[in-house]
């Protein structure tokens, strides 16, 4: 028996390393497949179809030592403005809520700069010619003699977003092709703890569809033909910029500049007569993925928020700990609340089974005697036992169907406290950041296993465990044979292990179910006897 | 027949060791994950399972549970 045990800890060990990465494999992919074959793919390699002139020098990742950047300061963001290609170079939002500043968007230079303009014919090397920065109306500008290109950006006031424009005027005395790209968004940071995984681009289409790439397939050139596009985003685990046109583009593009995505709207063939201008306007997103500060922009933006395969669940979740939140104004209390919340949903089934653990103490004589009869024979006893359970109409068991429901609750509710931002940073008691460890005690030096620090919720969590072990063995009496008892023991310090390194508003969760469910045991056992 | 072979081991591994672990809440005899595991064997992968879902459905605290096996 012992022998078992013991592989089943080492199992259960393998299982706990080995289930992330496969998690991490697993769920991107998954949105993906399903939506391949809606789109009309036509992979092309970007230098065929960009003209010769340009082929050389434009995935040159360098400035000359002649380009001007200007600095632009608002109370959302910090932009650097390169006269190169006329775009934008750096991105930082300051983040007031929770206290950091992040640089989303750097050396962002040439192509990769954000609103860079290149394409063919008379727009063709745009990305590398010097604009004219005139910082106060926040306005880059080209002339030549065949056309007048310019770009404005207007910043949106208390929100995380600006409205930009790109006016192009035709100064030939003929008809013109314009076909070009757009920049939108590039070089995006991954400056959290494995934070690449996250990296992902959305493709939003008006029928309401969404199209999401990851991992290698962000760093192939290519082009993603199909119109009707609502917006596309580029975000990282907690950051993102997404950019909505106001005009019909062709596709997306995605190019590989120094090993980082750049992505951007693709327009083809569009008509433009002698002497007029054409607008191109590109209201963006770029901040935190609040739902609030999302909605701000555009209400279909929340479509961009991913917490896995179970999204919908987990912004329920995070929908409840907001209400909490904006009353008590601290996300741990939240959790705590909503904890309670799905106990109270749960408390007819709990009750019930309650219910049927006392009754089963007096019916503690006749299964003693039925495990005595039946001692060589395991499968005639636990018939024997369901029957005796069936003519008593008692059953200790909760049944398989809560424990089925409450798990893709916990799923959720973990992708919601580790990948929403709203909870990045948010501190209850002692804890920091309730979407990491709690981390009590600073060690100073790493311990397999544990990490650097001493974790103290999945410790008290573990005596919380065994609490309600001795709680319902009290209540129950000893109906339990010994391989039961073994594996009760070990149960709490599993859960311990499995817990420990999971965001401390997860252990919180699971604490507080205990301790409810315990109490609830505790106080209906008293009330009887 | 390597999926059946897959979903088999992986309801085996689950009674083994997960459910054991979890302290098995199941009402019935034989156990949810042993009644799929016949079903599995017994009518495929896509209805076998469908049959252990539906087993999961009653197996809640307002059903009397006991000794059903599969049929």
């Amino acid at each position: 028996m012992e022998k078992k045990v013991l592989l089943a800890v080492t199992l259960s060990i393998v299982v706990i390393l080995v289930y992330p990465i496969i998690l991490a494999k697993i769920n991107p992919d998954l949105a993906n497949q399903t939506q391949k074959s809606q789109l009309i793919q036509k992979q092309v390699v970007v230098e065929k179809n960009i003209d010769n002139t340009t082929k050389e020098t434009e995935l040159v990742n360098e400035l000359p030592s002649s380009a001007i950047t200007a600095n632009l300061t608002t109370d959302q963001y910090v932009f650097d403005l390169t006269n190169i290609g006329g775009s934008i170079s750096r991105i930082l939002i300051k983040d007031s809520k929770r206290k950091s500043d992040i640089t989303i968007v750097t050396k962002a230079i040439n192509l990769a700069g954000i609103l860079s303009v290149e394409g063919k014919g008379m727009l063709s090397g745009m990305s590398l010619q010097p604009f004219i920065i005139y910082k106060d109306t926040k306005t880059f500008l080209l002339e030549n003699k065949d056309l007048k290109l310019e770009k404005n950006i207007s910043f949106l006031k208390d929100k995380y977003g600006l409205d930009t424009v790109i006016k192009i005027t035709n100064k030939t005395t003929q008809n013109q092709d314009l076909t070009f790209d757009i920049t939108v968004a590039s070089n995006i940071s991954k400056s959290e703890m494995a934070e690449a995984r996250y990296i992902e681009l959305d493709i939003h289409y008006k029928d309401g569809t969404t199209k999401k790439l990851t991992g290698n397939k962000l760093l192939e050139n290519n082009k993603l033909y199909k119109n009707d596009i609502e917006w596309i985003a580029l975000k990282n685990k907690y950051y993102s910029i997404i950019a909505k046109p106001n005009f019909d583009s062709k596709g997306v593009f995605i190019k590989n500049i120094a090993k980082e995505p750049t992505i951007g709207f693709i327009i083809e063939d569009d008509k433009i007569a002698p002497g007029n201008v054409k607008e191109y306007k590109i209201n963006f997103f770029i901040g935190p993925m609040e739902i609030k500060e999302l909605e701000k922009i555009d209400s279909s933006f929340t479509k961009a928020l991913n917490f896995g395969f179970l999204t919908s669940i987990s912004l329920i979740l995070l929908s409840i700990l907001q209400f909490f939140y904006s009353i008590f104004h601290n996300y741990g209390v939240s959790i705590l609340l909503l904890t309670i919340c799905i106990n109270l949903f749960l408390y007819p089934l709990t009750f019930k089974s309650l219910k049927s653990m006392q009754k089963l103490q007096e019916l503690q004589p006749h299964i003693e005697k039925i495990r005595q009869e039946n001692k060589d024979n395991p499968t005639r006893l636990n018939k024997e036992i369901m029957e005796l359970y069936r003519r008593y109409k008692v059953n200790p068991m909760g049944g398989c169907l809560p424990m089925v429901l409450q798990m893709p609750v916990f799923i959720a509710l973990y992708n919601t406290l580790s990948r929403s931002v709203e909870l990045k940073n948010s501190p209850f008691l002692w804890i920091k950041d309730l979407s990491m460890p709690d981390a009590f005690f600073p060690l100073g030096f790493s311990i397999p296993f544990l990490g650097s620090a001493i974790n103290l919720l999945p410790i008290l969590m573990i005596g919380a465990m065994i609490l309600q072990q001795k709680i319902s063995q009290s209540t129950t009496g000893s109906s339990q044979s010994e391989q039961q008892r073994l594996i009760a023991n070990i149960m709490p310090i599993m859960f311990g292990f499995i817990f420990y390194s999971l965001p401390s508003g997860l252990v919180l969760y699971w604490l507080t179910s205990t301790l409810v469910t315990s109490s609830m045991q505790f106080f209906m056992f008293k009330k009887t006897t | 027949m390597f999926l059946k072979n897959i979903v088999k081991n992986s309801i085996i591994f689950y009674h083994n060791y997960i459910s054991s672990l979890m302290l098995c809440q199941c009402r019935f005899y034989p156990s949810c994950s042993q009644y799929t595991l016949v079903a599995v064997e017994d009518k495929g992968v896509v209805l076998g399972l469908l049959k252990g879902l539906e087993r999961i459905m009653r197996c809640n605290p307002f059903s009397k549970g006991g000794y059903d096996p599969y049929k």
